[in-house]
């Protein structure tokens, strides 16, 4: 199944093919890479929820177009 | 003389009507919101840096009964555009942190008891935190965060969480002892970032970090949300598991569920039953 990845820092977006056993840890990782971002910490949400990294797409209900947008976790104070 | 057709709102009554003209009588027309207790609280704020002095103004504003900030750095130059607590004279004179903001803080509101304690938080233990009715996180590091909610969700104290990065802001609000806490938000790269500041024999490593891009609206704009988060809940009106993100660049805020779950030691660690909750 095809997702849409979103960069919320740019705006960007990318199809990324995945099976649905794919973990998100390593789609979160393939996007920083893609984009080149820095090596700081991140979060996916799909809607108006907080995907878990450590599950796979299937276990996380995802299906064939849905919208993951990938956010940096804000570290400062 | 009110006329009785002119309705009331829940906490103003012909008995508190003095209160019209009080400190905190507009306050209290926000008929969310339970005053007496807020007003009854103890906060406390981890971090006096530009989320922090803009969490302690918010608070002490509401007149809680106690405000304690707990930092241990001192004022640099740096924080003076993006932290009004602090003068310049606190920074000529390299001041701590919390006793420049309490003394800031005590002239906007003297009926607030409040307390400066020069310390790293990760000091502090779930004791310490028991004696609070909510904690707000306003630190810059994973670390401290992960602390402040092991320790608050051992003792079943609420515990709102605040970063910045630029113009991006979170807020995360944590009531146990149910729903998501902070450490299920975490994956791989939080990890990552926490083994990058630490060395080997885990002491905090001395390393170059990228400087994290700050600016005072962000700062605002998030420390508000995390702000009415704390009154909202020590109101009754809040629910935890809860996450904001603002994203300053197209000003649109999210409100995210975060589920029991993910790296979690607080609830069982990876792949645990309480992780299908």
């Amino acid at each position: 199944m095809k997702l849409e990845v979103k960069n919320a820092q740019n705006g960007n977006s990318t199809l990324v093919e995945v099976e649905g056993s794919t973990k998100l840890q390593e789609l979160l990782d393939s996007a920083v890479e893609f984009w080149a971002m820095t090596n700081d910490a991140y979060l996916l949400k799909a809607g108006r929820r907080l995907l878990a990294a450590s599950k796979t797409v299937e276990e996380s209900g995802l299906s064939d177009g849905d919208i993951i947008e990938l956010l940096p976790d804000p570290e400062g104070g | 003389m009110i006329s009785d057709r002119v309705a009331l709102p829940r906490q103003m009554n012909r008995d508190n009507f003095s209160l019209a003209s009080g400190r905190y009588s507009r306050i209290s027309l926000v008929t969310d919101f339970d005053l007496s207790t807020i007003r009854q609280s103890r906060i406390c704020v981890v971090g006096a840096g530009a989320l922090g002095n803009e969490v302690l103004k918010n608070m002490v504003l509401y007149g809680p009964k106690k405000l304690t900030v707990v930092d241990n750095d001192r004022v640099e130059k740096s924080n003076l555009g993006r932290c009004f607590l602090f003068t310049s004279s606190d920074a000529r004179a390299g001041r701590k942190k919390a006793d420049a903001a309490i003394e800031s803080l005590g002239r906007m509101n003297e009926e607030v008891e409040l307390e400066a304690l020069v310390s790293d938080a990760r000091e502090f233990d779930d004791e310490f935190f028991s004696g609070f009715d909510a904690v707000a996180g306003c630190v810059d590091n994973i670390s401290s965060r992960l602390h402040l909610n092991s320790n608050c969700y051992h003792r079943n104290i609420p515990y709102v969480d605040g970063g910045l990065d630029g113009l991006m802001g979170r807020v995360q609000v944590v009531i146990p002892p149910s729903g998501a806490c902070y450490q299920c938000s975490l994956n791989a790269t939080h990890m990552a970032v926490l083994d990058r500041d630490f060395t080997c024999t885990g002491k905090e490593a001395n390393i170059h970090r990228r400087m994290v891009p700050s600016e005072p609206s962000v700062s605002a704009i998030t420390a508000s949300i995390e702000s009415l988060e704390i009154v909202k809940l020590l109101s009754g009106t809040q629910d935890g598991g809860i996450m904001f993100i603002y994203n300053g660049r197209k000003n649109e805020l999210d409100r995210i569920e975060v589920q029991i779950g993910g790296e979690c030691d607080v609830h069982g660690g990876v792949n645990s039953e309480n992780n299908e909750a």
